[in-house]
């Protein structure tokens, strides 16, 4: 891998900041639709389900953390660390090659 | 959770979490909170747990302040200017390591004398490049100036 390349299934950094979610507690307002997945998902209806969490993708997004969310964050932190260390040239005094990117200079090797 | 979802970086570093698994000192609160959860009284145990202390587990707080921190430090890096990073050149075909020489934009050899290698206020601590010499056989290498090309005034040529 080019350590120079960004992540980019679900972050946009540098080019974009993280979209935050405001996430929120799930309170009455929305208990009926979360009420009604989890009957379905208790009934092994798990298309019908992941059905209506389609169809309220805007809504649920404030009160639900998936895969999706995790992944985004660990790319968000990937990004942001590839960013900072290109501000910044690392001269390496190594005898095995160390972890560059590229502006970066290794003195070493055989 | 007594969690504060702001976040103050850069102007402090933002404190540590220690999110941590529940325990038996505090299972009556979790209980009574997933009780009231079970019985679809969400609002009533958000307000719950919100005024609850010391208590960890996956409430909006918690991912609002991962995001929010996120945001911060991302911010602040885009704010930085770049920094100029100097051209490096190494052949290492025919220079061995340490034998550094710097060109100027006028093409002069810099004095190596002025250049240290991890210079320290203290003088005994700092090297001198004249403090180098290269062997190759039991033979000591002579420097010599090879320009490299594309030189300007960022170049170091190592």
């Amino acid at each position: 891998m080019n350590m120079t390349e960004y992540e980019n299934e679900f972050s946009r950094f540098p080019t974009q900041k993280i979209t935050k979610h405001n996430f929120k507690n799930i309170d009455d307002d929305i208990a009926p639709l979360i009420n009604k997945i989890n009957s379905l998902r208790t009934q092994g209806l798990l298309e019908e389900a992941a059905s209506i969490i389609q169809e309220n993708k805007d809504t649920l997004s404030q009160c639900i953390v998936d895969a999706i969310t995790f992944r985004t964050w660990e790319e968000e932190i990937y990004n942001a660390q590839k960013y900072a260390k290109q501000q910044q040239q690392s001269i390496y005094f190594e005898p095995q090659e160390p972890d560059c990117i590229q502006g970066d200079v290794w003195i070493g090797g055989d | 959770m007594s969690c504060n979802p702001l976040s103050y970086y850069p102007n402090k570093i933002d404190e540590m979490i220690f999110f941590q698994d529940n325990n038996l000192e505090n299972i009556e609160i979790i209980n009574h909170y997933n009780h009231l959860i079970a019985h679809g009284k969400y609002s009533e145990a958000s307000d719950y747990i919100r005024r609850q202390e010391n208590i960890y587990g996956f409430f909006a707080d918690f991912f609002n302040l991962i995001e929010n921190r996120i945001y911060n430090l991302q911010e602040y890096l885009l704010q930085r200017s770049p920094k100029e990073q100097p051209f490096i050149y190494y052949d290492k075909r025919e220079y061995p390591p340490l034998d550094i020489v710097v060109f100027s934009d006028t093409d002069e050899m810099e004095n190596l004398s002025d250049i240290r290698l991890f210079y320290s206020d203290n003088e005994t601590d700092s090297k001198n490049l004249d403090l180098f010499h290269i062997f190759i056989n039991d033979e000591e290498l002579e420097k010599e100036e090879v320009e490299p090309p594309d030189i300007n005034e960022n170049t170091i040529w190592i």
